[in-house]
């Protein structure tokens, strides 16, 4: 399936700037977005279900003319981090280990691993031969603060302006979280690539 | 034009391909790219990272038919609700 986006239909007229003509258009972004957060269709659903239905209550908030998606992708988020803390505070209800669960996530390592190249392909040809799945896989294995970013910016193409809208985030904190991104990315990447045996590494 | 080096190349490439860089500083890179031969790896690297998550971003899915009529008929609803 492409990336071309269908109009939903309803059963009222609509006008231009209403939000059947600048909300519902990035239902396929949305979901998208938030399948990369969430990690399950079903779960992405109901967020993306809860999203549309906040952003329709909020329509009168909305700037018309500034872009709808990152306005949808910012109540997206945030409804995702409120599921999140609740599912955290019933967590901790049962077992209060699940606590550290954030703090696990984060790297420790400051330092990019891959830092600039890797040894055996260091014109990056492995990335011809990763098929979507893979790469799919390493972006949902990166930690929550640095997947989001790699989302927004490399598949869903948003400036770094509208990243900090979305994240609520300075610029700079963008910036710095968007390059260690993909750093831990394209480390993973690589690794994957050898794994399959698309770079054979040499003996030591 | 003021030259750069290749710590200061390297450390803006994202943003030079991102198009996040003022015209003055992408001319600055691009002088830099152009006539260095130590940046090359890097920069093809940077390249094809991108390439690959652009092909990736076009075979996502779309969101299903099901949801789409689901959101439909809740924002129907939301609309014949008087607030």
């Amino acid at each position: 399936m492409g990336r071309a986006e269908r109009p939903v239909t309803t059963t009222e007229p609509t006008g231009a700037g209403s939000f059947e003509q600048e909300a519902l258009p990035h239902l396929d972004a949305v979901y998208r977005f938030a399948l990369r957060l969430t990690g399950s269709t079903s779960d992405a659903e109901d967020l993306v279900q809860e999203t549309y239905l906040r952003a329709y209550r909020a329509w009168d908030q909305y700037t018309p003319g500034t872009r709808a998606k990152s306005w949808l992708f910012t109540i997206c988020r945030n409804a995702y981090l409120r599921q999140r803390e609740r599912d955290t505070r019933r967590d901790q209800l049962v077992a209060r280990a699940a606590a550290q669960e954030d703090d696990s996530n984060v790297p420790h390592n400051e330092t990019p691993v891959f830092a600039g190249r890797p040894h055996y392909d260091p014109e990056g040809d492995f990335y011809r031969s990763l098929v979507d799945e893979r790469i799919f896989e390493a972006i949902d294995s990166l930690p929550p603060e640095f997947r989001e970013v790699v989302v927004l910016s490399d598949l869903e193409d948003l400036s770094y302006q509208e990243m900090a809208r979305v994240l609520d985030a300075p610029l700079g904190t963008v910036k710095s979280r968007l390059f260690r991104g993909r750093k831990l990315l394209q480390e993973r990447l690589y690794h994957l690539a050898v794994e399959a045996g698309y770079i054979r590494e040499r003996q030591p | 034009m003021s030259d750069i080096d290749c710590k200061e190349a390297l450390k803006k490439l994202y943003e030079y391909l991102d198009g996040e860089l003022s015209p003055t500083d992408a001319r600055d890179i691009e002088h830099h790219l152009e006539i260095c031969a130590a940046c090359y790896p890097e920069v093809r690297l940077t390249t094809e990272y991108r390439e690959a998550l652009r092909r990736a971003a076009q075979g996502q899915p779309c969101c299903p038919e099901g949801l789409r009529h689901r959101i439909a008929h809740i924002i129907e609803k939301e609309r014949r609700t008087p607030p």
